[in-house]
């Protein structure tokens, strides 16, 4: 009887998993496979193979990429930097709240944020060329660019991965590094041999994360760019609220492809997890 | 000439001196223990010649070398963690061989050195485990073995045996004790456990407030402690109210028994103790009351009054008959191991 009171706990969380997450999943797979009067058919994945939407996914999947690896990577030095640099230790607690607080920082508010500081006359962008005569959009830069859409991603990817980060650095013991430090190793052999190898399943885990935050993106992405780059979660938008371009179950098609990159993307973190844990018990 | 010289050695923490003018010469092979309670310093001593802390004064010589100023990985060193601190990312043979491979021994050289260790700590079965597949008097072996491997001048032993149950730190300690008698290899061995440092020590230095209270044999520091806090720190202790008659010859009374000590008594504030298996029972002498007896297997212990004292007296456990609370007893005054204590300044 214990037992099933203490089901009774998590009953809310079931429930809202089933309704929220479980059920429009299950709608999502099956609407792909349905045209509107409501038969079988493949003709949505089909449609999944047309260059334009190809082209989406392929923009999406890079953007993901890039600013979940430039996140991890800037996200874990500053981290590092932190916990275990020369950082004062004072800097800690505003950089973890900051860091709760920009890491939910997106959508339009985001957008905005970023058009206003380096927008074609943002407040940044006016700076650089009115007091260092740097014109960084005659340098090649667009915010309503690949890049541009990394960066403005950066400002909440980078938080994420400090606050994701830092438990696992401050998990790193400082015994492992004075013993390898004893035993004759230097600072590089260290990371190389001990801790990425220990931090390994916690930077993949991360990226998982970051990847499928960046790749699951929309108001940022739409609020900034329009429709001007064509990323799989603004067509899907697309297919479901335009005007010309609307079909749902083509939208459904795509959702279900982003279910399948997100799996993949998931599947492989779990084996190179498995792989990395092996000394773990 | 000594192989380690620790040479006036202070250390502070801000405006904190842990460790004030500490010095010692440590023999080629000596095993010596720094013992004391929690904060006493001796971690510090430990860590500044590992090159973990830096001294604000003095120096560190290892074989003549100046090591004051060098990093941990330039001091050849060797040193075991009390937490073990086993890379767990890394099987036995690979934590073992670890210290080897950054130095760029070949492949080959390295297993067989790592198949030696693995054989000296009695785990060669146990290669290709993981530090969490052992327990954790393994995990300490292996830890011993790893700090071995490299072949370090100066073995350091930070409270090794601390976090290992009862039976094991005994089989381990004296494990490791025949290890380091069988390398030669110059020890120091971090303690707050006075039976392991007097079991397995050359010398202990025993540690108070960031000072060298005395240095010493085993039974250098048991026998004849110089201060008190060596006396109270290093076994039990009985101190006495005793006066003094004659200092020359070092004669004191102590309630009513003229004790004849046979040595000088030092100037300053000094008291007359007895460790509890000092202690004799007579028929006449010092009178004492029984407050309490516990039998304790191989020993009586006796816990009694004398004056205002209560003293604990051991004996071995014979068929004499228990005395009982309440009896009243004699201390024989005349014992060969009277101690006479300084008090601290």
């Amino acid at each position: 009887m214990r037992t099933g009171w203490n089901w009774l706990g998590v009953l809310p969380f079931f429930v809202f998993a089933v309704l929220f997450l479980v059920l429009p999943t299950m709608n999502i797979v099956i609407g792909a496979f349905r045209n509107p009067q409501g038969e079988f058919t493949l003709a949505n994945l089909a449609g999944l193979s047309a260059p334009r939407i190809v082209d989406s996914f392929a923009i999406s999947i890079r953007i993901s990429l890039a600013s979940a690896a430039l996140g991890c990577l800037v996200g874990f030095a500053m981290a590092a930097a932190v916990v275990m640099g020369g950082v004062p230790a004072w800097l800690k607690a505003p950089l973890m709240t900051f860091s709760g607080v920009a890491s939910n920082f997106a959508g339009v508010p985001l957008a905005f944020a970023f058009i206003a500081t380096l927008g074609r006359v943002g407040l940044v962008t006016m700076l650089l060329r009115q007091w260092f005569g740097i014109n960084i959009y005659a340098m090649g830069f667009n915010l309503l660019s690949f890049w541009g859409l990394t960066l403005t991603y950066l400002f909440f990817q980078i938080p994420l991965m400090i606050l994701i980060i830092t438990p696992a650095l401050e998990g790193l013991r400082r015994e492992w590094r004075e013993a390898a430090e004893v035993l004759g190793a230097s600072t590089g052999q260290y990371w190389r041999m001990v801790a990425l190898p220990i931090l390994f399943p916690s930077l993949l885990g991360a990226f998982a994360l970051l990847f499928a935050n960046s790749f699951g993106a929309v108001a940022t992405a739409y609020a900034l760019t329009g429709s001007s780059l064509s990323i799989v979660p603004i067509m899907l938008f697309a297919q479901i609220r335009g005007d010309v371009l609307q079909d749902p179950h083509l939208g459904y098609a795509m959702a279900f492809g982003m279910i399948v990159v997100t799996g993949i993307a998931n599947l492989a973190y779990v084996i190179m997890r498995s792989r990395a844990e092996r000394w773990m018990r | 000439m000594s192989f380690l010289n620790l040479d006036h050695l202070q250390k502070s923490f801000g405006s904190t001196q842990v460790v004030h003018d500490f010095s010692l010469s440590v023999d080629k092979g000596e095993f010596i223990s720094f013992l004391g309670p929690s904060g006493c310093g001796k971690t510090t001593v430990l860590r500044m010649v590992a090159g973990f802390e830096e001294p604000s004064e003095g120096r560190i010589l290892i074989d003549g070398q100046d090591v004051t100023r060098l990093r941990p990985n330039q001091r050849q060193i060797g040193m075991v963690f009390q937490a073990y601190a086993l890379f767990p990312n890394l099987n036995v043979a690979e934590n073992v061989g670890f210290g080897l491979k950054v130095a760029g021994v070949p492949r080959s050289e390295r297993a067989s050195r790592v198949a030696e260790m693995l054989e000296l700590i009695g785990l060669p079965d146990m290669a290709a485990r993981f530090p969490w597949q052992l327990s954790g008097g393994q995990q300490q072996r292996v830890a011993l073995a790893r700090a071995l491997a490299p072949r370090p001048r100066v073995l350091l032993l930070d409270e090794p045996l601390s976090a290992l149950d009862a039976k094991i730190r005994v089989s381990l300690r004296n494990q490791i004790r025949e290890i380091q008698q069988q390398l030669g290899i110059t020890t120091i061995f971090v303690t707050h456990d006075q039976e392991e440092a007097l079991s397995i020590s050359d010398r202990i230095v025993v540690m108070h407030r960031g000072i060298a209270e005395q240095t010493g044999t085993p039974p250098q520091i048991y026998n004849q402690p110089a201060t008190e806090f060596v006396a109270g720190f290093v076994g039990k202790l009985n101190l006495f109210d005793a006066t003094v008659l004659d200092r020359a010859s070092g004669l004191v009374s102590l309630a009513g028994s003229e004790i004849r000590l046979n040595r000088p008594i030092p100037p300053g504030r000094v008291s007359l103790a007895a460790r509890p298996e000092g202690l004799v029972l007579a028929e006449t002498g010092i009178p004492a009351e029984v407050t309490g007896v516990e039998f304790l297997g191989s020993v009586q212990r006796l816990r009694a009054r004398v004056g205002e004292r209560d003293i604990v007296l051991d004996r071995f456990n014979t068929d004499a008959s228990l005395p009982q609370t309440g009896d009243r007893l004699h201390l024989s005054p005349e014992l060969s191991r009277w101690l006479l204590v300084s008090h601290e300044q």
